[in-house]
């Protein structure tokens, strides 16, 4: 079995739908922008990528029509690089890492690009023509589409209170400013035209975070400032063969582990990441104790911070340049992000084993454990 | 959507200067009529466009804009970067700060740059267009014209026009056509003399009226009272200067009284030399901005008034007037304080307008006009004079409104309705029952244009002179009172029969266009959906409001706004979308280009900016589509049913959890949707007919209104005017 590496990643900006600076980019310009980006920062060889597999949540209009083949095709690949769509919503992106990995392990393939691209300002969350089954209920639709009150659910069940949230917001904020500041996410990110740095990213204030309404629930608990916001980006990743970087010259910066996708009820989706980071540790042979790096989505602060307790995860540990509550979460490009920065973190921060894991809407969890290389 | 008569205008790109109230009004008043506008000012330090663009701000928050979206024709800039942007303007208008030297300056600039035949023009107030172009050459003179503006802008339906023997005829032309068909206004042509017309009488009378209630003892509630009777501003005067600030008097009236000569009557009325107005500025009691002015609001929220004798403060007093302030001969013939102030005031008045009317301009028709849309007159004192009798001897008054649709000869009517005989084949549709309302006998009259459409005319306009309603719907009381004595059978009747006549109305032999002003709701927006085309007034108000009284529109409101949003495509569930937003909330839309963001109006429909150019408009519009007329084809509509239903539901339930809606919405959105999708047997493999949504339509209009939830909402409507929110 041929073992899979990330030996590359890099994203673009990420900033504020429709009022942030990539508004007005198609996000199939975006995600072929982050392919160049990554080709020629990697130096890899486009003749010999096997497939681009990209994530998308709501792959529709200008992410419509196999969005993982165009990028490819709007990069300047040449046209045999094949390419495919992957969608699991908000798990789409670790998806495609793991298709390419499992692509490798069977033998189909040496190289992979795998990424993600959203515009949510160009294609509304739950797309143009949301269809629900007309048998569900409305608390079906609720539990599947409305994931703001799942994150209220969750708040409710696992005793996340308000203060709880905020202060989590607060943390994932201040984290992410720092590392704004001091440089460290500038290397991941490759500018478009003049925007190069992310444009979510706000000094925060605890008073402001605890004077907010809230959004999804009267009297609920759950605000704008302890949700992720809606975000346009793309992001890609390298998954190569050890084979292949040391014919080309790459260095790797972590191994694929094992990875493991599980599913509960959809009203409580935010608490995905407990049962498929349990699996995917088990598989790895591995407690929570041996992870050095959680990169954990932050979709909510409550969902975030119930699956933190769950999970046991050390706070010191977990999301250490901030997550997607200050970073932002383009649905389906989210994943390669938690992948891409959980391998270059363990580089930078010189550690052996990272987790990246995600909660997915309509109720599922995804993780992915990596090692260092 | 084109605005009518622009094009003829010969002004398709202006470049005003000046940002503020003024200078940044007039600049989106040209915007809303979709003309680029470049708007400069001065260079600000760091931002140099920075002053220009808090003008736009100012304008975008003070509803300058009739849709934020016209602000994208604005260009901001600044007078030193962005000079050469004005060769491209056909008209400059210059609003800068009211100094002559200033001005000055500023004209030679622009001379620089300016291209032949291009209209200049100053927004002064006070300054005469003799001063303005001493000096600045035999090629500035004949193209400078003065164009006085009132604020605000959008609002205000006076521009006074200076020009002089020398002002090129094309100049002249084209700044009369582009100030009526561009931004709406009323021109008033004056001569050159201080303060022009409005201002000139404007003041005068303020002047009058402030210090013959002084004189003559009167409280200043009185005299407002008086005033609000005569038909000046419902503010009176006292209230007036409230609203437009005491602290201006030393520099208006100054100002005005100083270019004046000895023995100008306003020389009499020294406002700035007057010890109470003194006393109220230097005690910074400049009216509303600062809390307290002649009126101000007690601690405990009551009004209070300043006591002309003490200067005091004391309780506000409701002064009764002779004759209920409503019969204005009582008034004037009641020999008290109030009917000698009146009377005193209006001789005053009408006096100086006699005296001076010569002088102001060639037509003394000019000074009722000017007063009237300036000063917001209900008439101008010519016309008091003739209704009063005072002052024999001033120029008569010339009625308004006369030569209106119901003057036209009559092919068919009732009580509530006719169809008038526009001339050259055309005919007018017209309603004329309380505010235009769809009372039964009207769809009489509908019936008869539409039997008669393509025998006794070949065109069909629908409009009217009212002066507030295009057509408010249907009555609310009336509904109510239908369904108490005929039961939902009667209201389902009703229902079927305006169905069946809109529908009948647009697939009828002959071009029909509405001419829509002031409100245009509910059964009254329909019934310009059914149109062919529609010229709108651009301050018209159109909307389908029927949720607000747990109703939805069952005139084919629904089912046009849907076809309408099939014909721009994005599948079914976006398709019904488009037209349960624009339906569920209800809004009464604030303006044409508003109505058109949401799919009442159309790209095809044209804007008038002055509403006297709807009706002329719509009949033109007629005329040039009765060659080779052929009715629209019925529609076919694809509906998602179920599934789509379901998605338009979908995110309703969170705004509900958030608190947005209430209950009662979120069964009213049920029941919209429902007819937006196709009802439950429909499916996105099978089309429906208009008459098929059309039926559903009525049949939830029918059951909504036997749902108490809709019961509370009219009746709350009927009893305070406001809606309730169950």
């Amino acid at each position: 079995m041929t073992d899979a590496y990330i030996a590359g990643y890099v994203r673009s900006p990420f900033t504020f739908a429709r009022k942030g600076a990539l508004a007005g980019v198609r996000p199939d310009d975006l995600g072929a922008h982050v392919i160049r980006a990554l080709l020629e920062r990697t130096g890899a060889p486009a003749d010999e990528i096997e497939d681009v597999v990209f994530g998308c949540a709501f792959p529709e209009a200008e992410q419509g029509l196999n969005v993982g083949r165009i990028v490819g095709m709007l990069a300047g690949l040449p046209h045999s690089v094949a390419g495919a769509t992957i969608n699991r919503w908000c798990g789409s992106s670790i998806q495609a890492v793991q298709m390419a990995a499992g692509m490798m392990a069977m033998n189909a393939g040496e190289a992979f690009i795998a990424g993600g691209t959203e515009s949510m300002s160009r294609v509304p969350m739950m797309g143009f023509n949301n269809m629900p089954h007309p048998s569900w209920t409305q608390q079906d639709v609720d539990d599947y589409e409305t994931v703001g009150l799942t994150a209220e659910r969750v708040a409710r069940e696992h005793n996340v209170s308000r203060d709880d949230q905020d202060a989590f917001a607060f943390d994932s904020h201040s984290k992410a400013a720092a590392a704004q500041a001091d440089g460290r996410l500038a290397e991941e990110i490759a500018p478009y035209g003049d925007v190069a740095l992310d444009g979510c990213v706000r000094e925060p204030s605890k008073e402001k975070l605890g004077g907010l309404k809230t959004v999804f629930l009267q009297g609920g608990t759950v605000t704008a400032g302890s949700s992720s916001p809606m975000t346009d980006g793309a992001t890609a990743t390298l998954v190569a063969s050890g084979d292949f970087c040391t014919r080309h010259g790459l260095t790797p910066m972590a191994r694929v582990v094992s990875f493991a996708v599980s599913g509960c009820e959809p009203g409580v989706m935010g608490l995905g990441p407990i049962d498929s980071t349990r699996k995917a540790l088990k598989r790895a042979g591995l407690t929570i104790d041996d992870i050095d790096i959680v990169e954990m989505n932050e979709a909510f602060a409550s969902q975030a911070e119930a699956c933190r307790r769950a999970l046991e995860i050390d706070p010191a540990k977990l999301n250490i340049d901030g997550g997607a509550i200050a970073l932002g979460h383009p649905l389906g490009a989210t994943g390669t992000r938690l992948v891409g920065k959980a391998a270059s973190l363990l580089q930078r921060e010189g550690k052996k084993r990272a987790l990246a894991t995600q909660c997915i809407g309509g109720g599922m969890g995804i993780a992915m454990v990596l090692e260092a290389a | 959507m084109s605005v009518i008569g622009a094009k003829e205008t010969g002004v398709a790109r202006v470049a005003v200067i000046g940002g503020g109230s003024m200078g940044g009004g007039i600049a989106a008043q040209f915007a809303n009529a979709g003309i680029p506008v470049d708007l400069l000012d001065m260079a600000g330090e760091g931002n140099r466009n920075a002053p220009a663009e808090a003008g736009l701000a100012r304008q975008l928050k003070a509803g300058g804009f009739m849709d934020p979206s016209a602000a994208a024709n604005v260009t901001c800039g600044n007078i030193d970067d962005h000079l050469d942007r004005l060769s491209q303007a056909d008209w400059i208008v210059e609003a800068v700060i009211e100094d002559l030297a200033i001005k000055q300056d500023l004209f030679r600039k622009i001379e620089t740059v300016r291209k032949p035949g291009c209209i200049l023009s100053s927004n002064t107030s006070t300054i005469p267009r003799a001063d303005l172009i001493a000096g600045m050459g035999e090629r500035f003179a004949p193209d400078f014209v003065i164009t006085h503006f009132f604020n605000p802008p959008r609002v205000m339906q006076l521009v006074e026009i200076v020009t002089a023997p020398e002002t090129d005829p094309g100049i002249d032309r084209d700044v009369h056509a582009a100030a009526r068909a561009l931004l709406g206004k009323t021109v008033v042509d004056c001569r050159d003399t201080p303060g022009f017309i409005a201002n000139r009488i404007g003041c005068f009378w303020m002047a009058a009226a402030a210090l013959e209630a002084k004189r003559l003892g009167l409280t200043v509630e009185l005299a407002d009272a008086v005033n609000a009777a005569l038909g000046i501003p419902r503010t009176g005067v006292f209230g007036l200067f409230d609203l437009v600030g005491i602290d201006l008097v030393p520099h208006v009236w100054g100002s005005l009284m100083a270019s004046l000569p000895d023995d100008d009557a306003l020389q009499g009325f020294d406002l700035p030399g007057d010890p109470t107005f003194r006393a109220l500025i230097e005690a910074g009691r400049f009216g509303r901005k600062a809390g307290a002015g002649f009126y101000r609001k007690a601690q405990d929220g009551s009004r209070e008034a300043l006591d002309l004798a003490t200067g005091d403060y004391r309780p506000a007093e409701k002064p009764d007037l002779p004759g209920g302030g409503r019969d204005l001969k009582a008034l004037i013939d009641d020999t008290g304080p109030a009917g000698t102030y009146a009377k005193a005031l209006l001789e005053a008045v009408i006096g100086y307008a006699s005296d001076h009317a010569a002088d102001l301009a060639d037509d003394p028709a000019a000074i009722d006009t000017a007063v009237e849309l300036g000063y917001s007159w209900r008439q101008g004192p010519f016309k008091l004079a003739s209704a009063t009798g005072l002052f024999p001897q001033a120029p008569k008054g010339v009625e308004a409104g006369s030569g209106g649709v119901s003057t036209l000869p009559l092919l068919f009517g009732n009580d509530c309705a006719s169809v008038h005989d526009m001339g050259d084949g055309v005919a007018c549709f017209r309603m004329h029952t309380k505010m235009n309302s769809f009372h039964p006998d009207v769809f009489e009259v509908l019936d008869w244009a539409v039997t008669n459409a393509g025998h006794a005319f070949d065109a069909l306009v629908l409009g009217n002179d009212d002066p507030r309603a295009f057509s408010v719907g249907a009555d609310l009381s009336f509904i109510l009172s239908m369904i108490d004595t005929g039961g939902t059978t009667a209201l389902d009747d009703y229902i079927r029969r305006g169905q069946t006549l809109f529908l009948a109305l647009r697939r009828c032999p002959v071009p029909v266009v509405a001419a829509v002003h002031g409100f245009a709701l509910g059964g009254g927006c329909e019934l310009s959906l059914h149109a062919d085309t529609v010229i709108a007034h651009a301050e018209a108000n159109m909307g389908l409001p029927e949720t607000k009284v747990g109703l939805i529109p069952a005139w084919g409101g629904c089912t046009t706004l849907l076809a309408r949003s099939q014909a721009r495509g994005g599948g079914p569930v976006m398709e019904a979308r488009r037209a349960f937003d624009a339906i569920l909330p209800g809004t009464i839309f604030g303006s044409a280009l508003q109505a058109k963001s949401v799919g009442v109006l159309r790209e095809g429909d044209g804007i008038v900016m002055h509403r006297g150019d709807l009706l002329p408009a719509a009949k033109a519009r007629a005329l040039a589509m009765i060659d080779g007329y052929t009715p629209p084809e019925p529609v076919f509509l694809t509906v998602g049913g179920p599934s789509a239903k379901a998605g338009v539901m979908a995110a309703l339930s969170a705004e509900m959890h958030a608190g947005r809606i209430t209950g009662t919405d979120h069964m009213m959105a049920d029941v919209l949707a429902d007819i937006l999708t196709g009802g439950p047997d429909a499916d996105m493999t099978r089309v429906m007919t208009e008459e098929e949504v059309m039926a559903l339509e009525r049949a939830a209009l029918v059951d909504l209104v036997t749902r108490p939830t809709t019961r509370d909402r009219m009746d709350h409507m009927l009893k305070t005017g406001k809606p309730l929110r169950n």
